[in-house]
């Protein structure tokens, strides 16, 4: 869809995601300025809710960074953020919204790279399914 | 003065008839719902003008569910603030029964009296009421236990019976002869067979309930024992105060989105916990029996002793959508019961 | 009869020194079906009825009932038998304060005598522990689709959008589903909640949506499709095919085969490091 520009919101945990982010600043790799990177300290902060909330209030999509499985700062963390991840794709599936829209990756602190291509990969997902109209229909008379 | 007649097969165009001069509402059918909902005719769904009670009451039309009063946003010079108007449109109901327009003059006793809610006044004053005489939906009605007449119902500015193939019509304010000056096109002299059809409906609105208070009066109802029981079934899902008629709690919340927001009422619900909830943390309501008890008593006594009347239409919506198929009726005679027995004992 | 034994149980129940009432159905006073009752006298358990309109979840009352002492007889059908598992496992009934009567279910009927479509495809555990019961507790062998039924995983997605969509706008935010639902007993309901304040009561599709999406995403795992909240709502919108659906989807990912039926844990409260990964693709 030519000229539009999605929303994304990032969250990005503070031990890996977030360094990786960092790293790919200093390293200066080119990334699309449509994300707004939110930090937490590990990505099973991220509530559903706030996922969905991102999503009826406007936002195209929802990306949210953790450590890979088994290296989680907190050590489980991120393996219920994968199992809620699990679900909230069916919770979506069902409900007609594109798996696209909320995406869940595992990028280290080492990987600049790989937080600069996760962006970019996302962005044009999201640009490609164009905004997500929910359409406010308010009913006031 | 000679009675007029419409003919069935011309209702439609007598919607877009008024239409021209008017913004029309009137029951229609939407898919999924089992019972019609107010709707503007000629936007695709199918009229539904009969004696079947729409879900949501006529109130909706009055005091919205949800209705913005103002926007602000922040302005160079400081904060802007526009404010939503009603809009300035006549309007005509076609099709309302009798319960529910009694229900507008029960609410005009609390929103039209000084300070009078100006939007509400504003709507009813631009909007003119044209009956339906109703012969009664289901044996969950009791209008007529309330001195309500189904079939000329006080309130309205004209009234349709049904008789034969349509409807004979009557104006009975200023409003309703001039809307039938309106539809004049449409209308024909009733035969005398048609005018005495409809002097002979009848309704189904059962009239030996009673929502009086017994001979003692309500004093000692406090404590009794039914609002325990009724509590223990009732799930405070709300859906009571929602489809009721009389209802008319509302809440004002802000919502802010980036440097500007906008200011809305809601429809609130004595049943919920927040209900009474204060910013200092207490609730002078914080039990569920409380809220049960409250909900009741001001229905039946409160809004009585303040206004004159009870505030209930007998229209049956509250037992027929309960999940646990309670409505006022009921509870009003396990009161009155528990009231004799206590009073025997 | 079977209902007149229920209500001999329960009048022998109610007997007792530690009882405090029992919880099973009685008669709409038009005759038009079945509502939950609560009997606290002996007297009263002609009130009780047992039949195939008791559609009402006896369960989901007990945590509401509240007070610590005495013993609650409850009437518990297969359904709410698989509630009444979920709610003991999760902590929020205590097995040694109910008394469990279980009440054999072949299935329930609509007005029109057709099997109810909730019936269809019926599981419910019959080696859960009842401390009566009226006969054998067996789960019937009753079809596994309701004829003519919607199936979401038959549309496309645009079709499943435009479909709740049309069903949300009929919403009108009673919230009656979330107070029937067994599930929701939270003392603090996120949707209760004012600060923050998640969603506001604005009519609109997002906040429709984000009520509707949350609340089944709380239930998930937890669910156990008794169709409870498509029963009560006024405007008919199809909440059991929502929840259903990502009970499904959860039974399919983790081999659970759904609250209240076996006596693991929902899969929510747990993890597996061996759980499907779609994330870690490196499609870098």
């Amino acid at each position: 869809m030519s000229g539009f520009e999605p929303r994304i919101l990032v969250f990005a945990c503070n031990w890996c995601s977030y360094a990786g982010a960092d790293m790919a600043g200093v390293s200066r790799f080119q990334m699309p300025p449509n994300c707004r990177v939110v930090r937490v300290m590990c990505s099973a902060r991220v509530r559903p809710e706030q996922v969905v909330a991102a999503l009826v209030r406007g936002v195209d999509g929802v990306l949210v960074l953790g450590c890979h499985p088994g290296d989680c700062h907190y050590a489980e963390g991120n393996y219920h953020t994968r199992r809620r991840a699990l679900v909230l794709e069916r919770l979506f599936d069902a409900l007609g919204i594109e798996r696209e829209r909320f995406q869940v990756s595992w990028v280290s602190a080492a990987e600049g790279a790989r937080f600069a291509e996760t962006i970019r990969r996302v962005v044009e997902d999201v640009r490609r399914l164009g905004p997500l109209r929910l359409e406010a229909t308010d009913a006031a008379g | 003065m000679t009675s007029m007649f419409l003919e069935r097969g011309l209702l439609e165009e007598a919607a877009v008839l008024l239409a021209r001069t008017a913004e029309v509402w009137a029951p229609v059918d939407e898919p999924g719902l089992d019972a019609p909902s107010f709707g503007r005719p000629g936007e695709g769904l199918p009229l539904a003008i009969g004696p079947r009670l729409p879900l949501l009451p006529l109130k909706t039309l009055f005091l919205p569910r949800v209705e913005e009063l103002f926007r602000f946003a922040g302005g160079a010079e400081g904060p802007v603030v526009v404010a939503a108007d009603v809009p300035e449109r006549e309007r005509v109901v076609l099709g309302a029964l009798a319960c529910d327009i009694r229900s507008l003059e029960l609410l005009d006793r609390v929103l039209l009296a000084e300070p009078a809610d100006e939007r509400y006044r504003q709507r009813r004053e631009r909007t003119t009421l044209l009956a339906l005489a109703c012969t009664g939906e289901s044996p969950a009605c009791f209008c007529t236990s309330l001195n309500i007449d189904p079939l000329r119902p006080s309130g309205a500015d004209g009234l349709l019976s049904p008789t034969g193939e349509g409807w004979l019509v009557e104006a009975l304010t200023g409003k309703g002869r001039d809307l039938f000056e309106r539809l004049e096109p449409l209308l024909r002299p009733a035969t005398a067979a048609e005018i005495e059809a409809a002097g002979a409906l009848a309704s189904i609105s059962r009239a030996a309930v009673s929502l009086d208070p017994p001979p003692g009066g309500w004093d000692r109802v406090w404590e009794l024992a039914t609002w325990e029981e009724t509590a223990t079934r009732c799930i405070a899902c709300g859906i009571c105060t929602v489809l009721c008629p009389t209802c008319h709690c509302f809440d004002v919340q802000d919502e802010k989105r980036g440097s500007g927001g906008a200011r809305f009422r809601v429809w609130d619900t004595c049943m919920s916990q927040q209900f009474t909830q204060m910013a200092h943390g207490m609730n002078p309501r914080p039990l569920h029996f409380s809220r049960v008890r409250q909900r009741f008593l001001h229905k039946l006594v409160y809004f009585a002793e303040r206004y004159g009347a009870i505030a209930c239409v007998g229209c049956g919506r509250c037992a027929r959508r309960c999940p646990n198929a309670t409505g006022i009726d009921e509870i009003a005679a396990r009161l009155r019961a528990d009231l004799e027995e206590d009073g025997n004992a | 009869m079977q209902q007149d034994r229920l209500r001999e149980i329960a009048a022998g129940f109610l007997g007792r020194q530690d009882a405090r009432c029992f919880v099973g159905w009685e008669d709409l006073p038009d005759g038009s079906g079945t509502r939950v009752t609560v009997v606290s006298r002996p007297a009263r358990v002609s009130r009780l009825v047992w039949n195939r309109s008791c559609f009402a979840n006896t369960v989901a009352l007990l945590p509401r009932l509240g007070g610590t002492k005495g013993v609650i007889g409850v009437a518990v059908k297969g359904c709410d038998a698989r509630a009444l598992r979920e709610l003991i496992r999760s902590g929020q009934v205590d097995r040694a304060a109910v008394h469990v009567v279980g009440v054999p279910c072949d299935g329930l009927r609509e007005r029109d005598g057709s099997l109810a479509r909730r019936c269809h495809g019926c599981r419910y555990p019959a080696d859960f522990e009842y401390d009566e019961v009226l006969g054998p507790m067996v789960t019937p062998d009753l079809p596994a689709h309701p004829p003519d039924d919607l199936d979401l995983g038959s549309m496309s997605r645009e079709e499943r959008r435009a479909f709740w969509n049309a069903e949300f706008d009929r919403c009108i935010r009673c919230e009656a589903c979330r107070r029937i639902c067994y599930a929701c007993f939270c003392p603090r309901c996120i949707f209760e909640s004012t600060d923050p304040r998640w969603v506001s009561r604005r009519d609109g599709r997002p906040e429709k949506l984000f009520f509707h999406a949350v609340r089944a995403y709380h239930l998930a795992g937890r669910c156990i499709a008794c169709d409870e909240c498509a029963r009560v709502c006024p405007a008919g919108v199809r909440l059991d095919l929502l929840n259903r659906a990502l009970r499904d989807g959860i039974a399919a990912l983790f081999g659970y085969e759904g609250a209240g039926v076996s006596d693991i844990e929902p899969p929510l409260r747990d993890f597996c490091v061996d759980d499907p990964d779609p994330f870690a693709k490196g499609r870098t």
